[in-house]
């Protein structure tokens, strides 16, 4: 769709810009960069708050556009990917080239770290290769300054052949600059180079011969690509072109030239490759980049000194872990009360549009269904805010590499990544955004096996459940053990059930580990908020639509059919909502279920509570209080307590905070599921896999509990 | 073996004549069997030699029959024993090596080195001779010197160790710097690892080990790059001092 609409600017700048000045014309910007390099800063200066957040088609990057009106010139700037390079290593990496290649950006602005620049311009000589309108930004140019870096910009600009402007994303400095030479190179258009990479004479040598034979063997190849570009692509044996290259001749010189190459240099191509390209960068840097002060150690080399000391660095980790649990329920409980008070009045004035007493369907679906169930996921908004927003912080502070680099020694035991802990972690907030945090794993198999493991890690919306069953079953001084064993076990399931599934289904090779660590950076407020609200956006928008969906279906599951009105009759109201309850779907799918729970020491009423589960965890608390007819009910419910105390043994309590923590995830993790992995196979298998865990669990649990307390 | 096109006779030839040399001097009679007990090497190759040898006129051999040297053979034959007399000499009375080693050292530099060098080293042999008359003892002096170096580092594992030097980057400790000299294999890692600067030349420093043990934290071109031992050990190093 994107391109289709490029198309039309196109042809519409074709007929119109040169007669008619006056109409906008519209350019295209792609911002590629390193991570880290603060191209986020920039595309949030550029475009402020007219972004749009969606997806490459066909695979889950994530791809942000947003707009930015300058001079006449309508920019639609264009959020690539963050990549070290443009190989087929990553998806990332293929999506930000695939990007440059099909839609043709009337401008590509490479973001470079100006503290770090050999390594950044890396990937601008496979722009400056590629032949793109090619501008760079040298960010963070304050940072460098401090670090005693003196470019001349000049002469760099000269050498590399494309424009460049400095800029301090995040204090907004060098936006005009830098949109003033975007419009400039737009207007240019393409150029021709002279100053290329050279890979020096063997390797320019064979790749001459081969830019000569895909010229005319593959010549649809070549002319989509460029001849050269593509015979360097070939024999760097990128997997990405090779596939499409047909010509079997083609192939055999490529395999020929670099088996040659390997017996000359000792080295496989690729690697002697990226060797000439950094001495391309440091030549080029030698003659134009000084430094003055020659920095042993950067304040962010002290600082991890200390943060990843041997010794300090795995407290300090688990330290700061539970800092952010405590802020999030100690700062989030009051603030959750005010949200639960918001809906009770919300809840109580859309009652009060009804005279006392009346029975209204209508009511019952606006106050029981809808403002009932969407609200008692909402109601977790602010601990979620306040988990994301601790994430946020600590990923843009640059912590979260750290704990992957402290924490891939264990992930990588259980065959994970140590990046997969980030999502984990998530995990404990809420196993959506947790689930879409998996993109930063670049590994397939690695990736599934994370979001196969996910749900285990026990979500905010289990703990009212065990917040309703602790105090009622357990003596005070055990609450928080109890608390702790559940989530341990959750923790416990999940590597057990990683490294299985690392064993068989996702067998293969790791993932490396090849990681930048960053160097710390005091998190910028609007940034962090903007993350933040990137995360806890998805979560509302599930509590907007799967959620309020479920709500009602599950609202009228358990409403309807009614009983007729002469069994009613004689009834206070409490036995009348029971009743109705018994006789609703719900009431009759958990009668049915009986027998199959009744090993798990589960009844009908837990059953019932179980279906209500899988919309949202959660909803199995107030289901329990409509089954045992007390009305509208939360998780600090004594009178609900009392008869649970009546009914179950404490063991039959501690099965069904098992039974709720293993079991299927709700249903808009499945959804979710389903969007990340492409496929309903790996949704569905989670879902009945977990669900059949968690039967086997809690039902050798029961057996053997039951056998010893009796 | 084919015959040289140019009048330089190969390592193995002189190593011929040389024996012929030495054994007439012993023995008066040279016989194929001879040469072959005293070079360790094969009848028949002695014969093949042989062969060579009177084609170009060095020597004087019928099959089943003693050998002898033609006059340009002789000549030749003194040239390479007297090469060999000096560099034993040079090795064992000014570099002070055991006679074995020197012995052995000899028969391969005498093929080699070139009638300026020997001239040279001869004159040094005299040089070092005279000035010990002279009452400076340079010989002694220069043992005295390399007990010394001998002693105080481990001088002979460190000069081989121009390539023994060069090892896995996972081996590397903390705060020692490394030069890159090379990654081995092809693989999608190896690849990404280069496109993050890891490059032949590059001096990196190990800069931590996470604190389980694995990760390693490196710096190099002014960042932190954080990799698994099992992917450092990929890349190889040359310490540095």
């Amino acid at each position: 769709m994107y391109s289709s609409l490029r198309l039309t600017f196109c042809s519409e700048n074709k007929n119109y810009g040169k007669n008619n000045r006056i109409m906008e014309k519209k350019i295209t910007v792609a911002l590629a960069g390193n991570p880290n390099s603060g191209k986020t800063t920039i595309f949030n200066m550029l475009t402020g708050a007219r972004q749009h957040v969606g997806n490459y088609p066909g695979v889950t990057v994530e791809k942000k556009e947003g707009l930015c009106k300058y001079k006449g010139y309508e920019i639609t700037v264009v959020d690539l990917p963050g990549t070290y390079s443009l190989s087929a290593y990553s998806i990332e990496e293929l999506v930000a080239r695939n990007f440059i290649i099909d839609e043709h950006p009337d401008v590509v602005v490479d973001i470079i770290d100006a503290s770090n620049i050999e390594r950044n311009l890396y990937l601008a000589t496979q722009l400056i290769e590629m032949n793109v309108p090619l501008v760079l930004a040298f960010n963070m140019s304050d940072i460098a300054e401090r670090r005693g870096l003196r470019f001349d910009i000049e002469q760099l600009s000269m050498l590399l052949e494309a424009p460049i402007v400095s800029t301090v994303g995040n204090k907004g400095k060098g936006k005009v600059e830098l949109l003033d030479v975007v419009v400039e190179t737009d207007q240019e258009g393409k150029i021709e180079r002279t100053h290329k990479v050279s890979y020096g004479e063997e390797i320019e040598a064979e790749l001459a011969r081969i830019e000569e034979l895909v010229a005319g063997k593959e010549r649809l190849l070549s002319e989509k690509y460029g001849s050269r570009w593509l015979a360097v692509k070939l024999l760097e044996q990128d997997s990405d072109v090779t596939v499409n290259v047909h010509s079997q001749e083609v192939l055999d010189v490529v395999a020929a030239s670099s088996k040659h190459l390997k017996t000359i240099f000792g080295e496989e191509p690729e690697i002697i490759i990226a060797d000439r390209r950094y001495g391309f960068i440091s030549g080029a840097c030698e003659e134009s980049v000084k430094s003055s002060v020659e920095l042993r150690h950067t304040s962010s080399d002290v600082v991890d000194k200390v943060i990843l000391n041997r010794v300090l660095g795995l407290p300090i980790f688990l330290l700061l872990m539970y800092l952010v649990f405590k802020l999030t329920f100690w700062v989030g409980d009051p603030l959750m009360g005010w949200t639960e008070g918001f809906f009770n009045w919300a809840a109580d004035t859309v009652a009060g549009f009804w005279p006392v007493g009346a029975e209204s369907a209508l009511k019952s679906l606006l106050v029981d269904g809808i403002i009932g169930g969407v609200g008692g996921v909402l109601v977790f908004l602010p601990n979620i805010l306040l988990l994301f927003l601790a994430i946020a912080i600590l990923e843009d502070s640059g912590y979260m590499a750290r704990a992957a680099f402290i924490m891939d020694r264990i992930m990588h035991k259980i065959g994970l990544h140590g990046k997969s802990f980030i999502p984990m972690l998530i995990g404990f907030g809420c196993s959506i955004p947790a689930i879409m945090a998996t993109r930063v794993l670049e590994n397939r198999r690695s990736r599934l096996t994370t979001i196969m493991v996910i749900p285990l890690m026990s979500c905010g919306a289990r703990l009212p459940i065990y917040a309703l069953i602790i105090p009622a079953f357990f003596a005070r001084q055990w609450h928080g053990f109890i608390l702790w064993l559940i989530y341990m076990i959750g923790i416990a399931l999940a590597i057990i059930c990683a490294k299985l599934l690392r064993a068989t289904l996702f067998k293969g090779e790791t993932t490396p580990f090849v990681m930048e660590l960053p160097p710390y950076r005091i998190p910028t407020v609007k940034g962090t908020f903007i993350h933040m609200w990137e995360r806890a956006w998805l979560y509302m928008k599930k509590a907007g639509t799967i959620i309020l969906a479920i709500s009602i279906v599950l609202w009228a599951a358990t409403s309807y059919p009614k009983p007729g009105e002469e069994s009613l009759a004689g009834l206070d109201k409490e036995q009348l909502q029971e009743a109705e309850l018994t006789h609703s779907v719900a009431g009759r799918v958990g009668k049915v279920l009986e027998p199959a729970i009744r090993p798990l020491g589960f009844d009908w009423r837990i059953g019932t509570a179980l279906i209500g589960a899988l919309g949202a965890k959660e909803v199995f608390v107030a289901q329990m209080g409509i089954v045992y007819s007390l009305g509208e009910i939360d998780e600090g419910s004594e009178a609900l307590r009392a008869k649970l105390q009546a009914e179950y043994s404490p063991l039959v309590g501690f099965c069904i905070m098992l039974f709720t923590l293993i079991s299927a995830p709700c249903i808009a993790t499945l959804a979710i599921c389903r969007r990340e992995t492409g496929s309903w196979g790996w949704a569905l298998l989670q879902f009945f896999g977990l669900t059949l865990l968690a039967y086997v669990i809690t039902l050798i649990v029961f057996q053997l509990g039951s056998l010893f307390i009796g | 073996m084919a015959v040289p096109k140019n009048d330089k006779l190969s390592a193995s030839l002189e190593d011929y004549l040389e024996a012929i040399y030495n054994l007439a001097v012993e023995s008066n009679v040279v016989r194929s069997k001879n040469i072959a007990e005293l070079l360790g090497v094969s009848k028949s190759s002695v014969t093949g030699a042989m062969r060579v040898l009177k084609k170009r006129g060095l020597a004087n051999y019928k099959p089943y029959d003693c050998i002898t040297l033609t006059e340009s053979g002789q000549a030749a034959a003194v040239e390479v024993a007297r090469k060999h007399r000096i560099l034993k000499s040079f090795f064992i009375s000014v570099l002070g090596v055991e006679k074995d080693i020197a012995q052995q050292a000899a028969c391969k530099a005498e093929h080699t080195l070139g009638p300026e060098i020997i001239t040279r080293l001869l004159f040094f042999i005299e040089f070092v001779s005279q000035s010990s008359e002279n009452g400076c003892d340079l010989a002694s002096e220069f043992q005295k010197f390399c007990n010394n170096k001998l002693q105080n580092s481990d001088f002979s594992s460190k000069e081989t160790g121009e390539v023994d030097n060069i090892v896995g980057l996972n081996e590397v400790k903390p705060g020692q710097k490394a030069r890159i000299v090379k990654i081995i294999g092809r693989s999608g890692v190896n690849k990404r690892i280069a496109d993050m600067g890891v490059v032949s030349g590059t001096t990196v420093e190990v800069q931590r080990v996470a604190p389980l043990g694995d990760p390693i934290d490196v710096k190099l071109r002014g960042y932190h790059l954080s990799l698994r031992k099992e992917e450092a050990s990929k890349i190889m190093v040359q310490l540095e001092q």
